[in-house]
């Protein structure tokens, strides 16, 4: 049963993991806490350790053409199992969604619309959300391209606006902290923005020519991202330097710093359109990857007619999920690495190896059928 | 706050209903229904201000527990 009838280029979604991983440039702030002015390094690691990972999962889809992850998991696990593994997903997409629109809203309330209530926020993305993935994936990631462009000219400008601020200085001392810091930073970094990109495998089936160009555009998509948040963090680092520890928002701080041509400055506003843009981009492929897998659990025809009910249900899990960002936040740098890695590495991993068991089984049954 | 829910949640049986009827899908009648029930009841009890359970929260004492954090 095909619940998505459009499809997408590879070029469109090469493009949509790319602004999908740049907008957790917000995220940074898990971490740069930890590891300071030395983040960029875990974070480097964190990238070429993640490689292998999105190889894995593109051999996983490669596996399967045709299949997105749901129907994956039941093809690998058979029906039950199958439905187990993929009810712990559609609950995982679910929590990514509600945390990152949390997210939003904290960030919309505590930056540009104070007097707001963040319900009213949160309601008003959440129904935009409902809106683009009610006409499907082709829609939700159209103006990937477009997003992307506009945050790499924001990325640029900013960059000329701190020139005069920029202190090579500030990347001084490395590796002054304790091993288990870099680790925690890398596993962060690892499981945070990376290893969320797995909900691509609910998309790759309506990819143009997805088996051939899988591993191109996959891998295309999650550099280009993971080096524009580099860029972010080493622009953010070489301008607060040590200081970056004490920023809730480091970027939104360094907007703040930078002036062009001396007349312009405070250009913070820049930062919140392009986080805005970036973050209802993400939450739209979230919420539409959450309801394509609840419909290809259920086994319904169509997703749009409970796509209002969902959305309420995502309101009310963004505001039960913690009670607030120092939670949030404290959590995310704990145990929530733990907790995703499950979802992100293990799971994919434990599935790529049973598929590949059970071909190389079938193969050899096959072989011994035809030799006798 | 709690007439605000009970009117948005009127609209939106206003919006689905008469095409999921139409449809004769009662499979997705079902799930539609426990769907709502589900949000409509939940945001009814947010509004009241009662406490509910975070499962996050559970799982981030479950894994501190197990040892599995920094």
């Amino acid at each position: 049963m095909t619940i998505e009838n459009s499809r997408i280029s590879a070029g469109q979604f090469m493009f949509s993991i790319a602004c999908f991983l740049h907008s957790s440039s917000l995220l940074t702030s898990f971490f740069v806490i930890i590891t300071r002015n030395e983040s960029w390094m875990p974070f480097v690691a964190s990238i070429i350790i993640c490689i292998p990972l999105i190889v894995s999962y593109v051999l996983l889809s490669k596996s399967y053409p045709g299949m997105n992850l749901i129907q994956i998991n039941e093809a690998v696990f058979g029906r039950v199992a199958g439905k187990i593994v993929s009810a712990l997903y559609v609950w995982f997409f679910f929590t990514l969604t509600s945390l990152n629109i949390r997210d939003l809203g904290t960030f919309v309330n505590k930056t540009t619309m104070v007097k707001t209530p963040i319900s009213i926020i949160i309601i008003l993305f959440l129904l935009l959300c409902v809106w683009s993935a009610y006409y499907g994936l082709e829609v939700v990631t159209r103006y990937s391209i477009v997003f992307l462009i506009i945050s790499c000219v924001i990325l640029f400008i900013s960059i000329i606006a701190v020139y005069d601020l920029i202190e090579l200085d500030n990347f001084l001392p490395m590796f002054d902290m304790p091993l288990n810091n870099y680790v925690q930073v890398s596993h962060i970094a690892s499981t945070i923005p990376f290893g969320e990109t797995v909900i691509f495998l609910m998309v790759t089936p309506y990819v143009d020519n997805a088996p051939k160009n899988l591993m191109r555009y996959f891998l295309g998509g999650f550099l280009l991202g993971s080096i524009l948040i580099l860029i972010v963090i080493l622009r953010d680092i070489s301008v607060l330097g040590n200081t970056i520890q004490y920023f809730s928002l480091p970027s939104f701080e360094v907007f703040r710093l930078g002036t062009l041509f001396q007349t312009i400055s405070h250009m913070e506003i820049m930062f919140s359109i392009l986080l805005i843009v970036l973050l209802y981009f993400k939450i739209s492929v979230l919420f539409y990857v959450t309801m394509l897998a609840i419909a290809q659990l259920l086994n319904i025809r169509s997703y749009r007619p409970i796509l209002l009910p969902c959305a309420a249900l995502v309101v009310v899990y963004a505001f039960t999920a913690f009670k607030d960002v120092i939670t949030h936040t404290k959590t995310a740098q704990e145990t929530t690495p733990f907790f995703w890695t499950l979802f992100e590495i293990l799971l994919p991993v434990l599935t790529l190896i049973v598929s590949f068991v059970k071909k190389k089984a079938k193969n050899k049954n096959n072989r011994k059928a035809v030799s006798k | 706050m709690i007439v605000l829910i009970i009117l948005a949640f009127i609209i939106m049986l206003a919006i689905n209903l008469p095409s999921l009827i139409k449809s004769r899908d009662y499979k997705l009648i079902i799930i539609y229904g426990c769907f709502y029930t589900a949000s409509f009841a939940l945001s009814l009890l947010l509004a009241m201000n009662v406490k509910l359970p975070s499962i996050l929260e559970m799982a981030d004492s479950l894994f501190k527990t197990l040892k599995l954090s920094y």
